[in-house]
């Protein structure tokens, strides 16, 4: 992602330096990807705005401890992470992976591609498939292709190795593949083309 | 190469990672990973085209003044503290003025004082935005030591101090 650092890295400067229209123009620019990355993660609109607000919050309050070379979206990106992740347990909801260690079966996918009509991938219909993913395959496929990070920077983002960040992608891509032909089956029984 | 190997690579390829021939092989003669390919890559473009969400439109005010009080509340002056430790020390000076140097007449009017500095610490505290627990909580606690020596002088001193402060 072509982000402008440079600039970012120049905001975090004025905040440092005390001059608060900085903070302004931080939030300004990285409120929607950070409040878009936690709505889709928790579900939950009203929740996503708290937590971002809470993530800024502490963002602003640690910037000295902000790296200037690195990406100031990844950084805030990683906060939010930890905030959602702390909002997900106190929700109890089940952030283990493990209901989806098995391996997938490999005749699944082989149905016949002619059968099945390709249901439009709409975007309520991406909607639909991201969030009935667990979350932290959720977390990793919002990371590399909602906010076009490479998996180098998903990994750090997460503070995972890149290995792990890979398994999480392969497994949520298939997942996803497969709810996505799961409802195509579904609209095909209930609405039979002609 | 079987089919579940060629998905981890279709999906290894899909963060640019090099196809190899093996998978290219493979994808020639299965066209379930070959379908698989096309139809992960529709979905990673589609997560990509995901339109970005809005929050409420008093999302930023918000956040930018609840940045500013928790920002006023760290610059808490340092006076009201001081005033605190300094009441203590002299109600304690007072206290042992009274107790060992039997010199009432001076403990009466370090103590007085003492009673001030207490009175404008508890004033300064109130006025002031919520400031840090741990700072509050200290102040606090020297007050209470001021006000436990200050009441604990003979009554004759506390009536005065008591005049004075109202
Ligand atoms: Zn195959």
């Amino acid at each position: 992602m072509s982000e402008p650092l440079v600039a970012d890295a120049d905001l975090v400067r004025r905040c440092l330096s005390g001059d608060d229209g900085g903070f302004a123009a931080l939030l300004e620019r990285h409120q929607d990807r950070v409040y878009s990355f936690l709505r889709r993660l928790t579900g939950d609109a009203r929740d996503a705005e708290d937590l971002s607000q809470v993530v800024f919050l502490k963002a602003f309050r640690s910037l000295e401890t902000f790296d200037l070379a690195r990406p100031f979206h990844s950084w805030v990106l990683a906060i939010a992470h930890h905030a959602a992740l702390d909002h997900l347990r106190a929700r109890r909801t089940d952030l283990s992976l493990d209901h989806d260690e098995h391996p997938i079966d490999p005749a699944d996918g082989a149905d016949g591609p002619e059968r099945l009509a390709e249901a439009a991938l709409d975007g309520a219909l991406v909607e639909r498939l991201i969030a009935a993913l667990p979350p932290l395959y959720r977390e990793a496929l919002l990371l590399r292709h909602g906010e076009g990070l490479s998996v180098e920077e998903v990994a750090a983002t997460l503070g995972i190795p890149e290995g792990t960040v890979k398994i999480r992608l392969f497994r949520a891509r298939e997942l996803m593949r497969r709810k996505w032909e799961a409802f195509e089956k579904d609209e095909t029984r209930e609405a039979p083309r002609p | 190469m079987d089919c579940e190997n060629a998905r981890r690579r279709i999906s290894e390829t899909l963060d640019g990672g090099r196809p190899d021939a093996a998978l290219v092989g493979h994808l020639s003669g299965c066209a379930a990973c070959s379908r698989t390919l096309t139809r992960t890559r529709s979905l990673n473009a589609a997560l990509a085209s995901l339109p970005q969400l809005r929050p409420s439109a008093a999302f930023s005010t918000g956040v930018l003044a609840s940045l500013k009080r928790a920002r006023a509340a760290e610059s808490i002056p340092a006076w009201p503290l001081a005033a605190a430790w300094a009441a203590s020390s002299l109600a304690l000076a007072a206290g042992a003025m009274r107790v060992s140097l039997s010199i009432p007449r001076l403990a009466g009017a370090v103590a007085e004082g003492a009673a001030l500095l207490e009175l404008a610490g508890r004033l300064a505290l109130r006025v002031l935005p919520a400031p840090r627990a741990g700072a509050e909580l200290s102040a606090a606690a020297l007050i209470a030591v001021a006000l436990f020596l200050t009441i604990s002088l003979p009554h004759a001193h506390k009536t005065r101090l008591i005049g004075a402060k109202s």
